[in-house]
């Protein structure tokens, strides 16, 4: 019997993202969220006095430079040396363009998978076979994984692969390939790497392919627990496989819908709960939570003017220090609509229909819509590079639905109700 | 759509009123607070919901809920008739005519058409308020505005919109911003952010150079330090060779000095001292053996000189033997004779003794009593059995005789210890006398608590006494009225005390207020003084009347009426001219002129006109109401009186006046408190009189159980317990007695057995007695103490004959030995020493000890000196063996070394011993050199030392020192730049700043993302209100704008007839006047804005309803600030609205009302409670059922 940790998309100090900073917001614990992750891993594997651990790509970040984090990873894997716990490595797309990876030299017990053709490393003393081969570009368009040799007999093998999986060749660069492929070649496990999401349930399980996933969420797009897969191989057969969270910080989303009546107190106390709900599942976790306020109600009334919008952006945050810095919002959308009745006020025969009529016709025609996005075009041609840095279209047809329609609640409450 | 008909359930002040309105134009008349904004609030919330939470027109008063009926004309031509309700579910019931079909919530939103609440409450139900706050804004409002804004709540709202639009977007952003706004801030942090980035990246380039610095610096260390230690070594060397060379030069000379030295080989190097030991030895042996040899003489003289006796010392055994009994025989002739004595003497006093016992027994008679003295303790026995007999018996028949008298006593006891009988039935009586002490207890406390119960009830009583005519009688039964009941009066009174004080209040402040108004009248009159309406009606008829009179001469040419020509005419003028025809034209002419005068009067002094009027009617108002105060306090006060009345009707059963309710509460409250304590005190005294009643049946009782005495029943009661108490003594002892007295026959019974058994013990001894003196041979008269006696003397006799025996055989004994002692004495003499034997044995024995003494001394000396001699003969022999042996040794010695005398021996031995000092010397330097020299090879160091030369060495350790300063030095630089490099490497290993800036990076980053988030729909909202006001102004504008001119001039009378936008930026509205001169609203009055903005608002309804269905419009005092002719063709101009438009005009002004009724004399005004006209209207009544409609009859 032998115990082996299979993990992908470390991205080891790539910063979280999209946490908009504030006064008394808990930054210094989430600084070093990705390395406290990749910690717990090397903690957990010593713990389970595992066989090996299989990476299966993305351990640094591609854009990431900074040599202090190499050095530090290395550091770590030397935790592992000294347990005699081998690793074995695979060059993700983002290692490829890492700067940072060739630059260090690996402790003995790090295995790295050969990136211009398949390598097999045997592990004799407990009978396991693993075929790589790695990134050596940032892109590739070739399926790896049909090169990859027959499963060798009578011992457990292992297939590490960094792919998009079900892409197609001619338009995927992460490795594409079919699970027929992988099936064909006669493994016992697919350790795969480069979706962030875990597959759950797995691509397969007899043989198993799957992603374990990213170990630490990055941004509100990958809520929920991360962590790794912990595999038991009995007699030569994949006995279990268990999911265990290395994360220490949690992503989550959490979207209110308020009532019609519903005023700002209202929902300060639904935030509250949201808040409460979102950091209890996290099981002691930091928590990083979106907020999205909805809903036709009274409380948009004051949340269209500036000073008491925020007010109560302040308000919410004060919010999150009732969990002693455990709480940080990343950030708060207010999508509150005015509890008016808008078809009704679009049927009629005012300027304000005639107005809303036009908001109604500009969401269908994307022509019309794109030409609009020129009211924007000072801070397009003002700030092009941060935008994109911080992936805002100013043109994307999605963005602009979505403030014109943010642009309509503003126009019928500030023309209908602020000047009541 | 049209309201017809309006049933008000529930609505703020409204409580089951029902309104009729006309279909066009509808007046409603109500004073202040008679509910004008609130009928308006309710068509509003009627056809768009009511108000969900905290609606402020539900009051607490109401028995149900918000709701009210509500029938409507729809332009289709159907009707519309529904329920609306404040609630969640089914707010809105109801159906049209004629098909039936029902309509809910949603139905009735879908034929409002595209209504919202909103657009009805800016744009068709407006009060005074919002023509206040739309002349304001007009001031400021571009054309478009004022056409469209009508729509949106407020003429400069969408100013006010866009202004706010454009400046919370310019706080984010503009294309020439500064970094006080924030997207610019947030784009300046991003910049300096990634720069500090950028710095604070450890790139892999750098981090390899550094690497190549830490390899190279470690090789410097170590070549530098190599050098170092090479240069160390070096000077190590020249330091030890400088240290050995002085050790090495005392090695050298040691060495040479020995080859100079000439020794045997083998001779010792102590050879000196041996030789002088030797000499010393050979002295002291040889004055030893002269000492031994005088001492050998001296002892060999001592042994020739003594004497021996050897026959003595060989009998010494035998002399010392006999010497010893000496001392025995002395005392065997002292003490033969005594003994010899006492023996006669005893022998002599026994034989006395038993003759006295019996003549013929002697010393035989002792053996025989030897075997029987055996039994002398069966005698001593007896003799103790015989006394306890004796004792027993005396004791049980004392015992016996104590039993005796004790049954005789008891017997005596008992017979006298007859019963006395107690009086029968005292027993039981005594049983109740506990009983019957308590009763008397209790009918104290009763008596005293009875005596409490009075004394309550006569302070109660006084306490009742204050309505009181007369004391009340204790047992009076009063019919009092209920306590309930009296509180009902009481608030009945208060509330009708109250409302005769409200009404005197009110009646008060009415007549104040007229007072007011009436002075107020005078002041104005004072003042200005307007002709009055009246007056001006009454020229108007004059002159009137004075065309009439024109007419008909004139004109029809009648001449007949000069009589009432004349008439008129002396009327005015007091006498008519000559020429009537010329007067009436005089007259009429004056009458025209006074008319039109008084008629410019009034128009000149239009305003205090209209106060006068206004008080005018105030007043007569005031009065009226002031009449209806007084009426209804009258009324009030009579209600009051009836109710006092009532209230003392009350009490008509009770013989007093009641005082207020209030003091007849708390008297009815004592009153209660006196009933109860009275009802206590009957059952109290009803006890007492049942205790009186038991205490004496017992009394009674008592006293005939002694009939015979006449004691009070307490005497009664102690006698009886005393004589209880004895008769059951009694019985107690007699009882005890008859216990006693078979237990002491018993005990007597026991000691007379007791007796008997002693006697037939005593006649058991007496046998065994007899036997025993039978066995003695004693006579049998002999008592046991006389036996006894003689049979102790005869053991005493056989003693004292034991002894005197034991005399003769020791005087026997002491013969026999001296006689033995003699003979020996005898015998050794003859032996020994012939001479002696003439002298008695003890001298002859003392003498013969003497020489033995002597002969055993001198055989003592001879030993010891014999031993002494052959002792110091062998001394002697061995010193002189020794001395040969000392005498050899310095022979060898001097052989050694090879010389011949003792002088030349001492030169030998002298060299030996320098010899064995240099050896020293040079061992110790050879061992100083080995240390100095440590691991340097042996042969190597011993050259270079040879080789030497102190002075170049020293020279060269200065040189090579030098030399290691600078070495150090530099290693030490090395090895610091090889730490700092290893330090700044390993440093490589923490945290990354890198990453926590990372981190700060893109939280500005996500912060810019929101601020473009909320810039973004602000920008576009502005464009898109921009478009839409186009393409409305486009679509709509130039039919609205000719509408608005076409309302404004009629309604200012053809003053204003055309609108016009100025051609600024801003767009601004102006008015043309009628002589083309162009006016921006803050240059017109008031008024004149007013009207302007009921113009535009109007146009607007106007050019809405032609899509829409129309909804009914809803004015609340918008005429106030009109002047009488404008507010007549506004009105005309509603009128005309009317017709396709209801609407509903409130108004709380009784001249508005006329104003109306002169232009619409159809219109009929619906009074609203509370609110009364001066003739001719119906009022709309209160009420469930109401009568509906209210019409004006004029």
């Amino acid at each position: 019997m032998f115990k082996f940790i299979h993990t992908a998309d470390l991205h080891i100090d790539s910063p979280l993202r999209g946490l908009e900073a504030y006064e008394g917001a808990p930054v210094e614990q989430f600084r070093a969220a990705t390395r406290v992750a990749f910690e717990n891993l090397i903690s957990l594997a010593i713990e389970h006095q595992v066989a090996f651990v299989v990476i299966a790509g993305d351990l640094f970040d591609g854009k990431w430079q900074d040599m202090k984090t190499g050095l530090w990873t290395a550091g770590q894997f030397r935790r592992l040396d000294r347990d005699r716990i081998p690793v074995y490595l695979l060059r993700g797309n983002h290692d490829a363009a890492s700067k940072v990876r060739p630059a260090i030299s690996w402790p003995d017990n790090v295995h790295e998978f050969s990136v211009r053709k398949p390598e097999t490393f045997l592990v004799e003393a407990i009978g396991v076979a693993l075929h790589g081969q790695g990134f050596a570009q940032q892109e590739c368009n070739d399926d790896l994984a049909a090169t990859y040799p027959i499963a060798v007999d009578g011992l457990f093998n292992i297939g590490v692969l960094h792919t998009s999986l079900t892409g197609s060749p001619d338009h995927d660069t992460y490795a594409p390939t079919s699970e027929a492929v992988l099936r064909s070649k006669g493994y016992d496990y697919w350790a795969l790497g480069h979706i962030h999401q875990r597959s759950e349930p797995p691509v397969s399980s007899h043989p198993f392919i799957g992603y374990s996933g990213n170990t630490q969420g990055r941004h509100i797009r990958e809520p929920g627990p991360r962590g790794c897969l912990l595999n038991t191989v009995v007699d030569g057969e994949l006995e279990t496989t268990e999911f265990i969270e290395t994360d220490t910080l949690r992503w989550h989303l959490a979207t209110l819908d308020l009532a019609e009546q519903d005023d700002v107190s209202d929902l300060l106390a639904k935030v509250r709960q949201g808040i409460a709900a979102c950091h209890l599942s996290g099981a002691g976790r930091f928590s990083a939570i979106r907020i999205v306020v909805r809903g036709a109600c009274a409380a948009h009334r004051e949340l269209v003017h500036a000073v008491r919008r925020e007010e109560t952006l302040a308000e919410i945050r004060n919010l999150a220090n009732e969990f002693d810095d455990e709480v940080w919002i990343e950030k708060i959308k207010l999508e509150t609509q005015s509890p008016i009745d808008i078809d009704q006020l679009r049927a009629g025969s005012d300027l304000v229909a005639e107005l809303l009529r036009a908001i109604d016709e500009l969401r269908d025609d994307e022509t019309k819509l794109v030409a609009l996005a020129e009211e924007l075009a000072p801070l397009a041609t003002k700030a092009a590079v941060e935008l994109g840095e911080c992936e805002i279209d100013l043109h994307d047809p999605e963005q602009l639905r979505n403030w014109l329609q943010q642009a309509e609640g503003l126009l019928v409450s500030q023309l209908l109700e602020a000047g009541a | 759509m049209k309201l017809r008909e309006l049933e008000i359930e529930h609505f703020g002040i409204f409580s089951g009123q029902t309104l009729e309105f006309d279909a066009g134009f509808s007046l409603v008349f109500g004073p202040n607070e008679a509910g004008k904004s609130t009928l308006l609030q309710l068509i509003r919330e009627l056809l768009f919901g009511f108000k969900p939470l905290q609606n402020p027109y539900v009051f607490d008063d109401h028995a149900g809920e918000l709701a009210a009926i509500a029938e409507f004309d729809v332009s289709d031509g159907t009707q519309l008739r529904f329920r609306r309700r404040k609630g969640k579910k089914n707010e809105v019931v109801g159906s049209l005519t004629p098909s039936g079909r029902e309509i809910d919530a949603a139905g009735l939103s879908s034929l409002l058409g595209g209504a919202s609440k909103e657009l009805y409450e800016q744009v068709f139900g407006f009060s005074l308020r919002e023509l206040t706050e739309a002349d304001e804004s007009l001031k400021r409002a571009n054309l478009t505005e004022a056409l469209y804004g009508g729509g949106l709540g407020g003429l400069a709202n969408f100013q006010k919109v866009q202004a706010e639009l454009q400046a919370e977007a310019d706080g984010l952003f503009t294309p020439r911003g500064r970094s006080k706004q924030l997207i610019h801030k947030l784009l300046g942090d991003i910049k300096e952010r990634a720069k500090q980035l950028k710095e604070q990246t450890v790139k892999p380039r750098d981090f390899e150079q550094l690497e190549r610095e830490v390899k190279e610096a470690a090789a410097d260390v170590e070549s530098k330090r190599d050098k170092l230690e090479e240069l160390r070594t070096r000077k190590a060397h020249l330091d030890r060779l400088a240290d050995a060379i002085e050790p090495w030069l005392r090695l050298r000379h040691a060495e040479r000095e020995l080859l100079q030295l000439s020794v045997p080989t083998d001779f010792p190097i102590d050879g000196g001292e041996q030789f002088k030991q030797r000499h010393e030895r050979r002295f002291e042996i040889a004055a030893e053996l002269d000492a031994i040899e005088q001492e050998l003489a001296e002892e060999s003289d001592q042994l020739a000189t003594l004497q021996l006796a050897p026959q003595l010392v060989a009998n010494e055994a035998a002399i010392r033997e006999l010497e010893q009994q000496i001392k025995q025989i002395v005392g065997f002739r002292r003490d033969l004779p005594p003994r010899q004595q006492d023996s006669e003497s005893i022998k002599t006093r026994v034989l006395a003794t038993l003759r006295d016992f019996s003549p013929d027994w002697d010393h035989k008679q002792l053996e025989r009593f030897r075997t029987t003295l055996a039994q002398r303790e069966t005698i001593d026995r007896l003799k103790s059995e015989l006394e306890d007999i004796r004792h027993e018996r005396t004791s049980a028949t004392a015992a016996r005789g104590g039993v005796q008298a004790d049954i005789k006593k008891l017997e005596k006891q008992l017979k006298q210890a007859e019963l006395q009988d107690a009086p029968a039935g005292l027993a039981a009586l005594l049983d109740r006398a506990t009983a019957y002490e308590r009763n008397l207890e209790r009918s104290c406390d009763l008596r005293d608590e009875l005596g409490d119960a009075d004394e309550r009830i006569q302070a109660l009583a006084a306490k009742l006494n204050s309505p009181l005519r007369s004391a009340l009688e204790e047992d009076t039964e009063l019919r009092v009225p209920l306590a309930a009941t009296v509180s009902e009066f009481r608030e009945r009174l208060k509330h009708a005390k109250a409302e005769v004080d409200d009404a005197e209040r009110r009646a008060k402040s009415t007549q104040h207020e007229l007072e007011q108004r009436e002075e107020d009248l005078a002041k104005l009159d004072a003042r200005a003084a307007v002709p009055d309406r009246e007056q001006l009606l009454a020229a108007r008829e004059d002159r009137d009347a004075g065309w009439q009179l024109i007419h008909g001469r004139l004109i029809d040419g009648e001449l007949a009426n000069d009589n009432a020509i004349k008439q008129w005419i002396e009327q005015r003028r007091g006498a008519s001219g000559a020429d009537l025809t010329q007067s009436l034209a005089d007259v009429y002419e004056e009458s025209v002129a006074a008319a039109d005068e008084l008629a410019d009067e009034r128009q000149d002094k239009a305003e205090q006109a209209a106060t006068c009027d206004q008080l005018k009617h105030e007043v007569h108002r005031l009065e009226k109401r002031l009449a209806a105060d007084r009426e209804r306090l009258e009324s009030q006060r009579q209600q009051h009186a009836e109710s006092i009345a009532q209230w003392e009707a009350l009490w008509s059963d009770c013989p007093f006046q009641p005082l207020s309710p209030d003091a007849m509460l708390d008297w009815l409250s004592v009153f209660d408190e006196l009933s109860e304590a009275s009802s206590k005190r009957k059952q109290l005294a009803q006890r007492v009189e049942t205790l009186r009643t038991t205490i004496s049946q017992f009394e009674a009782e008592l006293a005939a159980t002694f009939p015979e005495s006449a004691q009070a029943a307490s005497q009664h009661l102690v006698r009886a317990r005393e004589l209880h108490d004895a008769t059951r003594d009694a019985i107690v002892r007699r009882q005890t007695y008859e216990e006693q007295l078979p237990q002491k026959q018993e005990d007597s019974r026991i000691l007379d057995e007791q007796l008997d058994a002693i006697d037939q013990r005593h006649r058991d001894w007496q046998l065994r007695w007899e036997r025993l003196l039978d066995q003695f041979e004693f006579p049998r008269e002999w008592d046991v103490h006389l036996a006894s006696k003689i049979l102790g003397g005869l053991v005493e006799a056989r003693n004292e004959w034991d002894k005197a025996i034991e005399f003769d055989k020791r005087v026997g004994d002491m013969t026999s030995g001296i006689a033995a002692f003699q003979s020996a004495v005898q015998s050794l003499c003859e032996q020994l020493a012939p001479a002696l034997a003439a002298f008695a044995p003890e001298v002859a024995m003392k003498e013969l000890q003497s020489q033995l003494d002597a002969a055993t001394f001198a055989q003592r000396d001879h030993e010891r000196l014999h031993a002494s001699c052959s002792k110091l003969i062998k001394r002697q022999a061995a010193k002189n063996e020794q001395l040969q042996k000392v005498d050899a040794e310095i022979k060898a010695l001097l052989a050694a070394a090879g010389s011949s005398s003792d002088s030349e021996f001492e030169q030998v031995a002298a060299a030996a011993k320098r010899r064995a000092t240099l050896s020293q010397v040079r061992t110790e330097a050879a061992s100083e050199i080995n240390t100095i020299r440590r691991t340097e090879d042996e042969a190597t160091f011993a050259l270079e030392l040879a080789n030497a030369d102190s002075d170049s060495i020293a020279a060269e350790r200065d040189r090579i020192g030098r030399e290691l300063a600078k070495a150090d030095a530099e290693a030490d630089a090395a090895f610091r730049k090889a730490t700092l490099l290893d330090e700044q490497r390993k440093r490589l290993d923490g945290a990354s700043r890198a990453a926590d800036l990372a981190l700060d990076l893109e939280s500005t980053r996500g912060q810019l993302a929101a601020a473009v988030d909320r810039w973004a729909p602000l920008v576009l909202a502005q464009a898109l209100m921009r478009d839409a006001v186009k393409k409305f102004e486009r679509e709509h504008q130039p039919a609205m704008l000719a509408e608005v001119e076409r309302l404004l001039g009629r309604m200012t009378l053809g003053r204003y007839t055309a609108i016009e936008r100025k051609l600024d930026e801003h767009g601004t509205l102006l008015v043309v006047d009628d002589s083309g001169k162009r006016k921006e609203p803050h240059q017109l009055s008031t008024g004149t804005r007013e009207q302007l903005y009921l113009a535009i608002r109007l146009a607007y309804i106007h050019h809405y309803c032609q899509d829409a269905e129309p909804l009914p419009i809803v004015m609340d005092d918008v005429l106030v600030n009109f002047d009488a002719e404008r507010a007549k063709q506004t009105l005309r101009v509603f009128a005309e609205v009317a017709d396709h438009v209801q609407i509903i005009f409130l108004t709380c002004h009784q001249h508005v009302m006329e104003l109306a009724r002169d232009v619409l004399p159809v219109s009929k005004p619906i009074v609203l409670p509370g609110g009364t006209l001066a003739e001719g209207t119906i009022v709309a009544s209160r009420g469930k059922k109401p009568t509906s409609a209210s019409t004006v009859t004029s």
